[in-house]
């Protein structure tokens, strides 16, 4: 026994020469690898530091090659930062470790420490800007490239990690000449080529992916294609056949109810699901296009010359659901409400840009009399100049007119994506007298200010509607979060209408009835789908194995038609499943959203402290605040970051890398735009550029 | 007996005040946004709106002001309405829920009372059936069996056995249905034809004279019930054994027999009224625990209860919501624990006379 535990000794001595003897020499060699292997992984290349060197953090002006003048370079200090992120969110966590990985192979003094952080705790590091590091996902509005580059480059995420306004005014440059360029396709690709250039030099950001989707269901049912800019599901083109199970009704398992169903106010896809199928706006998408429309209550429109004043004809013979006929005073006046009773966080802003050039209307108010700020509560607008109120009112009226041949005519300032604004469940078009009876907003100017930033539970259509749609409202009941859709026998698109893109649907729904559950527990709702009591259902990607056994049936999408075409055979894991539960699963659809990883260029302080940036200075135990604003240190990050093994480990391997800032199809978007591949070499050679002026 | 029951009917104020002072403790520990959806809907969005609600509502003033006012309410000076207010039974405004947390409580809470009513009887009396039992014969195999069964089900995890119990008789056999009742049913209440009185869907059914739906209802809540029973048996069985067992050596127990008492008759009639008594305080605690929301039961059956709602609550942050439905519960157990301590005393004599 005793002897053994003397064997078990001396072999672990052994073990731990040979291993401390065998470090330098590993090391040697990987600096021998040649520059050309780039894809190597093992250890830098970089061979001008001696580890015993880089441990004494001292005199960085002593530093060999890199002329440093009079401040320090990364490279010689080290820096230890924490990237946090909030428990759970795996996304998050994937990042830092890449990162973390890859920073500590180029250099053994670069730290980076990657801590969870209860949520609460990330909530407000994250709203006190404190957090070096974050991402972003955004989901986009209208499919427009500007609607992608304004929150990253001059909007929300700009100023919420503090990129300097030498940079933000550059971006913004661009943007307007991207607006002006509205209508033409090729200037406007040519301004945001350039634009993509700019952000590649800059390493604004490191571009994340655009997730692949699954959409199962199960074999009965049909007409399902995608469209990247609706709200979870048009039920209009839907049916099932007859072998289903309740072949009218369609059950779809989700896990969230909407905010409101005030179409003015509502701003998330949950209420935008149930909005898009009861209302609808003068123009709608054209089958799977996200930027491609077909008049809906308008039968057709116009652009002036100038690109600022659209004219609309509107269809004659709708009918509200409630009885009312569609006409253009309806039209005007919903828009004119929308604009006037919405607020900041609204989707408002989409169709007071182009009008006005502003996002809400308190900006105009603000204009003239500036007691009142921009975005104000109403307490605040109701307090305004009652002169001011008026005119502002008064200019939001004049920029709709309806001519006396029926035609709704929109006179914007500024050229910004408007056709798509027109799109959005924002501007659906409401039965004005009916919601006027249901205590709406009456069109008086005197009194606009008293319904401004109507809230989501407070406005009158909280959980009435009265649309033109397929569908109309059954139920939404708040106890079992679900929300009944009942069809429209009386619905104005009929034969001699036709359909509204080749092979689109004519007349009444073929569903009667389409039931939306909320189903909190996965496990529960993947044993409704089992059993045939959901005919659609929400899967998170985590869960995939799970229901891919169940699957008999595989497309795949063509990114060049927007269709799916049949697989020729399902892949491993799919269809093992016996039993008579048949799905199918819709695979490879990009989504019209994107993750990026986002530096914060100027690191805040909560009460002088800030944990997460260290010691606050470059002396090898932190960062300082203004770390990312160093074009190379954010080059360097971008290069040390593995967008494959990102992909792979967050979504499975069901991702594309996205090049610039939009998505792919648009004015500028171009797949051969240059990226920072994953290349600790270059990492290292940006962070030796990294020279930081000393403090004082 | 009235003079006990004054007694304990005087001591509520002060423990509900108790209970509102802990809660209102507990909701200091959130920001001035958090708590402004105790009077407003909709979370300030900038930070203008914030600084305007935080003034209007005085959420930055001394404690005691703040606790009166989150009592009985607060007069908006513009509109002069009254918001807010514990005592006017608002509790502000749900974010996960879309409603205002009394409104919910009041949509949820039938629902939970239901599963209560129906599922108190199955947990006590087979749980005690079974106790008695495994007393009357202690240590034989059957005694062995009836006590595996019943740990096998407090130590399983009752959303595991909740899942299982889902896949065999749900998604197998499609006999018991997940939620509170099928679709066509909740398609008769949107059309009107079936009438909703008490929101106790089992006696709306029996209102309506509607045995389809009845049966219906109980069909969704055979699971929920089956899982609640299964993991509280346990503890039933124990106290209801030990303490059978301590009855049943008890001295009177030999005189009984050896008055010639039968066996059974002297188990039942002598020693098990005896038992009731620490049955009664578990099944006042099991009544309380159920009336409170069962939280994971609830949610793998996606029963519409109070317990699925606080979970909701909770996984989104809703602590308003959360807090909401603790001060629901917290006065809802006073007054549960007044009923059990008055039983109490009926059953026993004793309490009343110390």
């Amino acid at each position: 026994m005793k002897k053994s535990i003397y064997t078990l000794l001396i072999i672990i001595l052994v073990l731990a020469f040979a291993l401390t003897a065998c470090k330098p020499a590993a090391e040697e060699s990987a600096t021998d690898v040649p520059a050309a292997e780039e894809t190597n992984t093992e250890a830098p290349a970089e061979e001008t530091e001696d580890p015993a060197d880089e441990e004494e953090v001292a005199e960085p002006t002593e530093a060999e090659e890199e002329v440093v003048e009079n401040g320090v370079s990364v490279w010689d200090t080290g820096f230890r930062v924490t990237f946090g992120y909030n428990e759970g969110n795996d996304m998050r966590r994937v990042v830092a470790e890449i990162l973390r990985d890859s920073v500590a192979q180029v250099n053994p003094n670069f730290v980076i420490e990657v801590q969870a952080l209860p949520w609460p705790n990330y909530l407000e590091a994250s709203r006190a800007h404190q957090l070096p590091f974050g991402t972003t996902g955004w989901l986009e509005d209208y499919h427009d490239p500007h609607n992608w580059y304004q929150p990253y480059l001059t909007g929300y995420y700009a100023a919420s990690y503090g990129i300097p306004e030498e940079l933000t005014s550059k971006y913004a440059e661009y943007l307007e000449d991207g607006l002006a360029a509205i209508g033409d396709f090729d200037a406007r690709s040519a301004v945001y080529a350039a634009l993509n250039q700019e952000l590649y030099s800059d390493a604004t950001f490191i571009p994340g992916y655009m997730a692949e989707g699954r959409h199962y269901e199960q074999e009965w049912v049909e007409g399902y294609y995608y469209n990247p800019l609706y709200s979870n599901f048009y039920y209009y083109p839907l049916s099932k056949t007859d072998a289903a199970p309740d072949p009218n009704t369609m059950y779809v398992g989700g896990i969230g109810q909407p905010d409101t169903l005030d179409p003015a106010i509502d701003y998330e896809t949950g209420g935008g699901e149930v909005l898009q199928n009861v209302y609808e706006t003068l123009v709608w998408f054209e089958h799977t296009s996200g930027n491609e429309f077909f008049p809906q209550l308008a039968t057709d429109w116009s652009v002036a010359e100038d690109g600022l004043t659209y004219t609309f004809t509107i269809r004659e013979g709708v009918t509200f659901h409630e009885g009312g006929e569609l006409t253009p005073e309806d039209v005007e006046w919903s828009i004119e409400r929308g604009m006037l009773n919405g607020y900041a966080w609204s989707p408002q802003w989409m169709i007071t840009s182009p009008m006005f050039g502003v996002d809400d209307v308190s900006e105009l108010v603000n204009a003239l009399d500036e007691n009142v700020p921009a975005f104000a509560t109403r307490e605040e607008m109701q307090a305004g100049d009652p002169d001011v109120l008026m005119q502002v009112c008064q200019t939001v009226k004049d920029s709709i007119e309806v001519t006396e041949d029926g035609q709704v005519v929109f006179h914007t300032a500024k050229k910004a994506p408007f056709i798509p604004a027109m799109a959005h469940t924002g501007a659906s078009i409401m039965d004005m007298e009916w919601a006027i009876e249901q205590g709406a907003w009456d069109g008086d100017c005197a009194t606009w200010q008293n319904y401004y930033s109507t809230t989501e539970e407070e406005s009158p259509f909280y959980e009435i509607t009265n649309g033109t749609g397929p569908f109309k409202l059954g139920t939404w009941d708040h106890a079992t979060s679900e929300v009944t859709l009942l069809r429209n026998d009386n619905y104005w698109r009929t034969e001699e209408i036709g359909p509204a893109w080749e092979g689109g649907p004519v007349g009444n729904a073929k569903l009667e009835r389409v039931v939306l559950k909320t189903v909190e527990e996965w496990g529960t709702r993947l044993q409704m789908m089992l059993s045939g009591d959901l005919d659609m259902n929400y899967v998170d990607r985590q869960y995939i194995s799970q229901v891919d056994p169940y699957v008999h049936e595989l497309l795949l999408f063509d990114i060049e038609t927007g269709d799916f075409t049949p697989a020729d055979e399902l892949l491993p894991g799919m269809g093992t499943d016996t039993s008579d539960v048949n799905l199918t699963l819709f695979k490879g659809a990009v989504g019209a959203n994107r993750v990026e990883i986002y530096f914060n260029y100027d690191i805040q302080s909560v009460d002088g402290s800030n944990p997460f940036i260290g010691s606050g200075t470059l002396d090898g135990s932190g960062i300082p605040a203004d770390f990312f604003s160093n074009v190379h240190v954010r080059r360097a990050f971008s290069y040390c970051f593995d967008p494959d093994l990102f992909i792979e480990e967050v979504l499975q391997g069901e991702g594309v890398r996205p090049t610039g800032a939009t998505l792919p199809g648009m004015e500028g978007y171009n797949w051969d735009d240059p990226l920072y591949t994953y290349d600790l070499d270059k990492c290292a050679e940006e962070f030796q550029k990294a020279i930081f002026e000393l403090a004082d | 007996m009235t003079t006990y029951i004054i007694r304990r009917l005087l001591i509520i104020p002060l423990l509900l005040i108790g209970v509102t002072l802990l809660i209102f403790g507990m909701l200091q520990f959130l920001s001035p946004v958090a708590r402004s959806a105790l009077y407003v809907r909709d979370l300030p969005k900038s930070e203008d709106a914030l600084d305007a609600v935080i003034r209007t509502y005085g959420l930055d003033d001394p404690l005691p002001v703040q606790y009166w006012r989150w009592l009985v309410g607060f007069k908006n000076p513009v509109s002069g309405e009254v918001q807010g207010g514990v005592l006017r039974g608002e509790l502000g405004y749900s974010h996960s829920a879309k409603q205002p947390v009394a409104k919910m409580i009041a949509e949820r809470f039938p629902a939970t009372v239901e599963l209560t009513l129906w599922g108190f009887f199955p947990i006590v009396l087979i749980g005690t059936f079974f106790g008695i039992q495994a007393a009357i014969h202690y240590n034989s195999f059957y005694d062995q069996l009836i006590r595996i069964f019943c740990i096998t089900g407090a130590s399983m995890p009752v959303f595991v056995f909740g899942l299982v119990a889902l896949m065999v008789f749900y998604t197998k056999l499609s006999w018991f249905p997940p939620g509170r009742m099928s679709p066509w049913v909740t398609q008769e209440i949107q059309a009107g034809t079936f009438a909703i009185h008490t929101s106790l869907m089992t006696v709306d059914a029996l209102i309506n004279g509607r045995f389809d739906v009845f049966i219906d209802v109980l069909k969704h809540m055979v699971l929920p019930i089956l899982a609640l029973s299964y993991i509280s048996w346990a503890t039933f069985v124990r106290v209801t054994r030990s303490s059978m067992l301590e009855e049943l050596s008890q001295d009177y127990m030999i005189t009984a027999r050896s008055k010639g008492v039968a066996h059974k008759a002297a188990q039942w009639k002598h020693a098990f009224p005896n038992v009731l008594l620490p049955v009664i305080t578990l099944a006042g605690g099991t009544f309380i625990t159920l009336l409170s929301g069962v939280v994971i039961t609830e949610t793998v059956f996606n029963y519409p209860g109070i317990g699925s709602a606080a979970a909701t609550a909770a996984t989104s942050l809703d602590v308003i919501a959360v807090l909401g439905i603790s001060l629901f519960n917290g006065a809802l157990l006073i007054v549960a624990n007044l009923i059990v301590d008055v039983l109490y005393a009926v059953v026993d004599p004793r309490i009343r006379f110390n």
